[in-house]
């Protein structure tokens, strides 16, 4: 089977010079959930819109399904994998939520109907039925958010890519942002980027490091947890029920939720 | 992070450089009056001298990227002034196999505007590219000018680069979402409209936003202000200057007697 992005040799700079990817290699497969982390700048962002076309490797190349980006523009390339931006206010250009939702089916090819139910379709699913009439402006930090990924989730593409899905949202819309992510990763393959390793460790199974714009870590979310000089020079910590249970003689070093937690007790107890 | 912006300036250590904003500006009022009384031949004189002046100022082809903006309007300008201009007395050329005619008047009108054009778009550009805006508004306001409109003149320089890196961020989200806009010209600017309102809409706000950020870092305060960038006023700024307007005031009442 090949692999919906294969990425061969990837090196990018941007026009001034900066070198934001270094020899990248990295396969992802359908039904992958993969979280990208690393410190501000080591090249996430960049990473991920070289997948929908945005940005062209300098030398290298990302084969979506099969296919080379580099002649392909990003409007086709968007129908199969959809960019969720980092901050909405990049996105969002409409006046009205169900305007910019409506947006990318607009662009499909589709009926007026079927537009329409999948907008309706997607605001649902984010939980913003009610909001459709707002004014894009007057939408909190929380919701923006939720209306670029229902704007993405209407195009329904095959990879879905989130670009710091949790930041700026409270604790509430962080489980919204969680259940959210589960409810995807059902029909599609899911990328995130994220510094939030509670979400990391779980939504994720498989874990890529960026540092540097180099890649260094890519594999088992656990293997990475417990890769403390991999943590330190990414300046991640892993989520605080695994730092605890690496601070306790005799537990496992990768627990990552409460109930391997309470399960490394009652075996320690006996 | 900036991506392609028109018009800014860039870092250089030269003469130039250093020089007084008032200075520099003086001088470009003088070039952009001189170019409006000479004709077309000596404004290319005047035009060639922006090569010295760009290599002191070490940024040699800087200053010549703006003109293939300009190249569009000359080729508009030639066109329309070449077949309609109203005082066409002498015919120049005839299309062959039609009746069209381009005359000479209208050429000879068209390179007059073209080379004032030519003229004021380079000299200008060496003075944006070379005057940090802080500096220009910095010495403006030695001159009594008062701090707002000061702000004003500096805020208008950031606008441009800053609406062009939004328009290029919402074409982002819409290829993003399917738009394509590739090659075609009237498809591009098909998906340009629409973005006026939004841009519009999302400058105001952060006119409002930015408002604030001001007034909370006490804009309007009642007192003396001091500024971080320091312009000085040497010696030599008075002599070019005092240089400059001579030569400018001889120059041009020499093209005008003869
Ligand atoms: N448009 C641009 N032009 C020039 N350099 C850029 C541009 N965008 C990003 N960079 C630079 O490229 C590098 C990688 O940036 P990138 O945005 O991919 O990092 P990131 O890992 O997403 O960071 P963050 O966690 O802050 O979002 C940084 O050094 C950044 O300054
Ligand atoms: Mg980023």
């Amino acid at each position: 089977m090949t692999p919906i992005i294969k990425v061969n040799n990837l090196m990018f700079s941007y026009p001034n010079g900066v070198v934001a990817l270094r020899n990248i290699n990295l396969e992802i497969n359908k039904g992958e959930i993969v979280a990208i982390i690393g410190h501000n700048g080591s090249g996430k962002t960049t990473l991920v819109k070289t997948f929908n076309g945005l940005l062209k490797p300098t030398s290298g190349e990302v084969l979506i399904n099969g296919v080379s980006t580099k002649n392909e523009n990003t409007a086709k390339l968007s129908k199969i994998v959809g960019y969720v931006f980092q901050n909405p206010d990049d996105q969002i250009f409409n006046n009205s939520v169900y305007n910019e939702v409506a947006f990318g089916p607009g662009n499909l090819n589709l009926k007026k109907e079927e537009i329409n139910k999948r907008v309706l379709n997607a605001l649902e699913i984010v939980g913003l039925e009610k909001d459709k009439k707002m004014h894009t402006l007057d939408l909190s930090l929380n919701k923006k958010k939720l209306v670029t990924i229902a704007s993405i989730i209407a195009m329904n593409p095959e990879v879905i890519i989130l670009d710091e899905p949790s930041s700026g949202q409270d604790h509430e819309g962080t489980v919204k942002i969680e259940a959210l992510i589960k409810e995807l990763q059902k029909n599609h393959t899911v990328i995130i980027i994220s510094h939030d390793m509670n979400l990391v460790s779980k939504v994720a199974s498989r874990v890529i490091v960026m540092w540097d714009s180099n890649l260094i870590f890519d594999g088992d979310k656990r293997t990475a947890f417990m890769n403390s000089d991999l943590l330190k020079k990414t300046d991640v910590s892993p989520p605080i029920i695994t730092q605890l249970a690496q601070k306790i003689k005799g537990f496992r070093k990768d627990i990552l939720t409460a109930d391997e937690f309470i399960d490394e007790i009652i075996k320690l107890k006996k | 992070m900036p991506r392609t912006i028109l018009i800014s300036y860039i870092e250089r250590d030269s003469l130039i450089h250093k020089l007084n904003p008032l200075t520099k500006l003086t001088a470009l009022i003088c070039v952009i009056i001189l170019a409006f009384i000479l004709g077309p031949v000596n404004n290319l004189i005047l035009f060639a001298l922006i090569l010295p002046l760009s290599y002191i100022s070490k940024l040699t082809w800087d200053v010549f990227k703006p003109i293939r903006y300009l190249l569009i309007i000359f080729a508009i300008l030639f066109s329309i002034q070449g077949l309609f201009y109203p005082f066409r007395l002498t015919p120049l050329y005839t299309i062959p196999f039609t009746n069209i005619i381009i005359w000479k008047e209208g050429i000879i009108y068209a390179a007059e505007i073209s080379a004032r054009l030519l003229v004021m778009m380079v000299y200008g550009f060496l003075f944006v590219l070379t005057t940090h805006p802080g500096d220009l508004v910095n010495a403006l306001r030695k001159l009594k000018m008062p701090y707002k409109v000061g702000y004003i003149v500096l805020s208008t320089l950031h606008v441009i680069p800053s609406i062009q890196m939004q328009v290029e961020t919402i074409i982002d989200a819409q290829k993003s979402r399917g738009l394509d806009v590739s090659g075609n010209i009237i498809k591009r600017l098909r998906a340009y409209v629409p973005l006026l309102g939004p841009l519009f809409i999302g400058s105001v706000q952060q006119a409002v936003e930015r408002t604030m950020a001001l007034e909370a870092r006490a804009f309007s305060a009642d007192c003396e202000k001091t500024s971080f960038r320091q312009t000085v006023f040497r010696k030599r700024d008075r002599n070019i200057i005092i240089a400059t307007v001579i030569i400018s005031v001889t120059v041009g009442v020499l093209s005008w007697i003869y």
